[in-house]
């Protein structure tokens, strides 16, 4: 029975997944695309609360919908009018990478089928530990990819601000930089 | 405080205190709009030295209802152009995540006499999840949908404004409220909200705000503060500052979607404070033991209102914010001190725990297991 | 305990990234004042002084810690790593030279370039250092993000532009491909640390078609970043839009770091060689011809030097095929340990050569002329014969002329493949490497026999005038890159102590 539940939860946290992932790159309008990431995400967290990951589904929650997603919405709503919801989605191309694509999906799906998995019959421990052992995790073996991803983030973010930041004619850049002097 | 385990038809009090809470804070939350417009008017009134709604029934008292049914007679307009599905779903979206959190709110702690001399602790709320302030975030960090998803399917370029406003607010300001709110974890050893409770048990000095002193002081001000942004309330009400965006993100709403926005707002402030009182306040923790014999959820229940009364205040005498004040002091004052804060925290309380103390964490695992545990069988 | 010397000795392992990642935030949070004014002259040096101080670290570092875990396995020390972070560090050092020149004659300078640079070649460390495939991708990511940025650094020129988002977004797609791979490693080792995905390849996970797929796919990330064949691509138009010190920069960072990878993967993985060894195979061969031949067509330097990159990332990947030999007995592991110090050698030859090419390309280069096409060298003999004949020097190390560093690297990997057996890519590396030799020649031709377009060096042209900049920063770099040229291609035993690599 519980298997049975577990399949049904599967199938309807998949299709939470995947249908709005469908509509978000379908749509027409970016703003609806946007939209769309919500249920798309909050299935993902469903599919950690699935796998008995307490922690992570509140920071898919917290991170993703709650901070990254808000964020993409921001820039989303400065765009009302640079995307033309008429504008055609495909082109010539579009076929063959259907083609490729759909061979793509039906060998990865085939090699998983086929891939003798091996079943995890115990359970990963209850919240409080899995939290604890994260957080140890994070500071001893994690610690490097940890420390990485935070320089990884900083270098993007530098990396945005110097590709994006508005640029002044050499003459007019004498003062400090914009705003801050102004306060 | 020991209390009979009273039997209601097959269930008795343990089985049912969950729902009890449950109920008691949807109670809260759904009747906190007309309770708090009064409330919140009569004190703007007492403060603005003026008199507050005074006309329908005795002091004012029946004001709320004479606004609700004047609401829900109101046309319901739905203006053209805007985006139907989005506009009808942004209040209920703006309503959910209160209603969730509440689920989440410890009332108070007794221990139940089982009969026969045995007695076992209960805890009334509905969910101890033990990330709960996690939890508490994460749907904080979702209010900011409704008005998004409402000032952008309105069609209006106030309401865009509205709600592009509330977005980097909402980003801004989450950041120094996970921060304060980590402090309080950082002093309660736990993310459960019925422990940082129960870690605060025995007074007023015990509370986090006095913890590891001036820090939980400050950690508490800058959660304060994040809260009162996160709310959208005064001096951060900049996403429907009526005197520059009419209404901001609900300019185009009327009648009852009106009022799911209205009672949002409201849900989320007792929320916030609940939160507050629990990170902060010592929940149901009397001031003094001695005062012991008041029950926790009336202790709970006082602090909520002094919190409510602070916000209100806070609005009444501060001035709104223009956004880049609001944005320079989010980022370049808030955030600094907090993380600052945070750091002197965590050195002091890493200077303090003595070896022996710190065995509340378990002994390292000999060999770190991969994250996902293994593989999973589908 | 023992616990504050594992993390003491964690930390010394992964010095060099430290001081990166220190120098960098020192430049960022110091950007207001390095940005105009007296402090822009300290921008350079202080990014000059980061990879220096990060190479002296570097060779500091006492090697008695080699082949110890970091982390409890998340990284590793050994001498494939430092002698790799050796070659990597010194081409970063080199490359702030040409920048530094570079970006003040282009009106181009601006801290945040150093910065970048450095975070960039942190990314690259981190990769060589990888002994979990997680880490192995941040590496990636890191490095790589820093080479989109300076591909799009000139904002105001469209080409540059071009280069930036055309990389970015082949490079997203490379990357997200060998997250895919990475996952189904996963999938078969229950792992992703390097030493639990060896012992799953020798219990046979490359025979299932999961691992086969997630080796084909770290291979294609892999081979994304080094441009070989059927990924190549992107390098052409990155190359020459990309302004050409942050060319030269990308060109060497990502070979070196992505090849070092490469050989650490493919060295873990020799257990199943028969499934990633043909496609290894492969795509060397093609990018061999493809590239040399695509190489002949060009008159612009800079896609010259694509094409020819395209090339030597096939040379390269011969060095990577030999570590498909290391289970086939003895000769086989020989081959492996002698294409892996080859490779280094390689690797630093190219980047001397490479560098060294692009900074005579930059140091051509003024406010309003960007020197890139063969036109531009026309002459460049008669007219300034010092950087004229240096230019030639780097052409004949990148074809592969004996008594040039360049001969010594082609003739160790050449030698590597030939001990491993392998006769098919041993003459395909002969045959193109014979190829190649014309395209590079031609720029010969037009430095040294060709008359020189413009009458005479006008003032607001190279001439007369540019000579004072021979004293900064590039004319430094492509000194040192001659000498090291030259000097290694006659006397290579004497930086044998810090590259080879020992097993």
């Amino acid at each position: 029975m519980t298997a049975h539940l577990g399949t049904i939860a599967f199938v309807s946290l998949t299709a939470l997944t995947i249908l709005p992932a469908i509509m978000v790159v379908s749509t027409r309008n970016l703003v609806h695309a946007g939209f769309w990431m919500l249920p798309c995400l909050i299935g993902v967290a469903g599919f950690y609360a699935l796998l008995e990951a307490h922690f992570f589904v509140v920071v898919q929650i917290l991170i993703y919908i709650g901070a990254i997603l808000v964020l993409i919405m921001f820039a989303l709503m400065l765009t009302r009018d640079v995307m033309d919801p008429k504008e055609r989605q495909t082109n010539a191309m579009g076929v063959w990478a259907g083609v490729i694509c759909g061979l793509g999906l039906l060998a990865s799906a085939h090699m998983l089928f086929r891939h003798p998995w091996v079943g995890v019959t115990s359970h990963p421990g209850d919240a409080h530990a899995q939290t604890v052992a994260l957080g140890k995790a994070l500071v001893t073996r994690y610690a490097l990819p940890f420390e990485a991803a935070s320089v990884l983030l900083l270098a993007a973010l530098i990396a945005a601000i110097v590709i994006a930041k508005s640029m002044r004619p050499p003459a007019a850049s004498v003062g400090c930089d914009g705003e801050v002097s102004g306060g | 405080m020991t209390i009979p385990n009273i039997s209601f038809g097959p269930f008795d009090l343990v089985a049912v205190a969950p729902y009890v809470a449950l109920g008691l804070m949807l109670a809260t939350v759904l009747l906190a709009v007309p309770v708090l417009t009064w409330f919140e008017r009569v004190t703007l009134g007492l403060i603005h030295d003026r008199l507050g709604p005074n006309r329908v029934g005795p002091r004012g008292l029946l004001q709320p209802i004479a606004d609700g049914i004047k609401l829900f007679f109101k046309e319901d307009i739905l203006p053209s152009n805007v985006d139907r599905r989005i506009f009808y779903l942004a209040p209920a979206i703006s309503m959910m995540p209160p209603l969730v959190a509440a689920a989440l709110i410890p009332l108070g702690d007794f221990r139940v006499d089982m009969g026969g001399g045995q007695t076992r602790p209960l805890t009334l709320v509905a969910a101890d999840i033990n990330v709960g302030i996690l939890w508490v975030l994460g749907l904080a960090s979702l209010q900011v949908y409704g008005l998004i998803l409402g000032g952008w399917s309105s069609n209006n370029k106030y309401s865009l404004l509205g709600a592009l406003r509330s977005s980097a607010q909402a980003i801004s300001y989450e950041l120094a409220l996970s921060l304060g709110v980590l402090m309080a974890v950082l002093m309660s050893h736990s993310m459960s909200l019925v422990q940082i409770v129960q870690s605060q048990t025995g007074g007023i000095m015990h509370w986090n705000i006095l913890g590891l002193f001036p820090f939980g002081l400050v950690a508490a001000g800058v959660y304060a503060i994040a809260a009162v942004a996160e709310t959208n309330r005064a001096p951060f009400d900049l996403p429907e500052a009526e005197s520059e965006l009419v209404a901001g993100y609900q300019t185009e709403y009327s009648s009852m979607k009106f009022a799911i926005f209205f009672m949002s707002e409201y849900a989320a402030v007792v929320i916030g404070s609940c939160v507050a009182v629990v990170l902060w306040l010592g929940g149901w923790d009397p001031i003094h033991p001695v005062l012991g014999f008041i029950p926790g959820p009336l202790w709970f229940a006082g602090k909520v209102l002094l919190l409510i009364f602070a916000f209100v205040w806070v609005r009444s005498t501060l001035p709104r914010f223009r956004y880049d004040q609001l944005m320079r002091f989010g980022w370049m004052r808030l955030l600094p001190v907090a993380l600052v804060a945070l750091m002197l925290a965590a050195a002091m309380s890493a200077y303090r725990t003595d070896p022996s103390a710190g065995s509340r964490i378990p002994p390292k695992p000999e060999k770190p297991k991969p994250l996902m545990g293994g593989t999973q069988s589908l | 305990m023992g616990a504050p010397t594992q993390a003491i000795r964690d930390l010394s392992g992964i010095l060099p990234i430290l001081v990166l990642w220190g120098v960098a935030l020192v430049i960022l949070l110091g950007a207001p004042l390095l940005r105009r004014g007296p402090g822009s002259r300290l921008a350079a040096p202080l990014g000059g002084a980061g990879a220096l101080g990060a190479l002296l670290v570097l060779l500091r570092g006492s090697s008695d810690g080699f082949g110890d875990t970091l982390f409890a396995g998340a990284a590793l020390t050994d001498t494939l790593y430092s002698s790799g972070a050796f070659v990597l560090l010194l081409g970063g050092f080199l490359s702030v030279l040409v920048a530094q020149t570079y970006l003040r004659s282009r009106d181009l300078e601006k801290p945040e370039y150093y910065a970048i640079m450095l975070l960039s070649l942190s990314g690259a460390l981190l990769m060589m250092q990888a002994n979990d495939l997680i880490v192995l991708f941040l590496g990636l990511e890191l490095m790589s993000f820093g080479l989109y940025v300076l591909a799009g650094f000139a904002r105001t020129d469209a080409k540059s532009d071009e280069a930036a988002l055309k990389y970015f977004l082949l490079g997203a797609l490379a990357s997200a491909l060998m997250l895919y791979g990475i996952m189904l490693t996963y999938g078969v080792a229950a792992s992703t640390e390097l030493s639990n995905v060896q012992s799953a390849v020798a219990r046979g996970a490359l025979k299932e078609p999961m691992g086969i797929a997630a080796a084909l796919l770290l291979v294609i990330g892999l081979c994304f970043k080094i441009a070989a064949v059927p990924f190549h691509q992107w390098s052409p138009d990155v190359y020459e839009g990309a302004p050409t010190s942050a060319t030269a920069f990308l060109a060497t960072t990502a070979k070196i770091g992505a090849i070092v990878a490469f050989l650490r993967v493919c060295d873990t993985i020799a257990g199943g060689y028969h499934t990633w060894l043909p496609a290894i195979r492969a795509i060397a061969i093609l990018s061999m011809i493809v590239g040399n031949l695509i190489a002949i067509a060009q008159t612009n330097v800079k896609r010259m030097l694509a094409y020819s990159g395209v090339a030597h990332a096939g040379y390269l990947l011969v060095a990577v095929a030999c570590m498909g030999f290391r289970l086939m007995g003895t000769k086989g592991t020989q081959a492996s340990i002698l294409a892996m110090t080859g490779a280094v050698f390689y690797l630093l030859a190219y980047a001397l050569a490479l560098i060294g090419a692009f900074g005579v390309l930059a140091y051509l280069s003024s406010r309003d002329k960007d020197a890139q096409t063969l036109n531009d060298l026309r002459g460049l003999a008669s007219s300034q014969p010092a950087v004229g004949y240096a230019m030639v020097l780097f052409m004949l190390s990148l074809a592969g002329i004996p008594a040039t560093a360049g001969f010594i690297g082609k003739w160790q990997v050449f030698y590597a493949v030939l001990t491993g057996g392998d006769v098919a890519l041993a003459v395909t590396m002969a045959l193109t490497s014979a190829m190649g030799v014309y395209y590079y020649l031609r720029v010969v031709w037009y430095i040294v026999f060709e008359e020189s377009a413009a009458p005479k060096p006008s003032p607001t042209g190279h001439g007369v005038e540019a000579r004072p900049r021979a004293m900064t920063g590039v004319g430094a770099a492509i000194t040192i890159c001659c000498i090291a040229t030259i000097g290694l291609g006659i006397l290579p035993a004497a930086i044998s102590s810090f590259l080879t690599v020992v097993r």
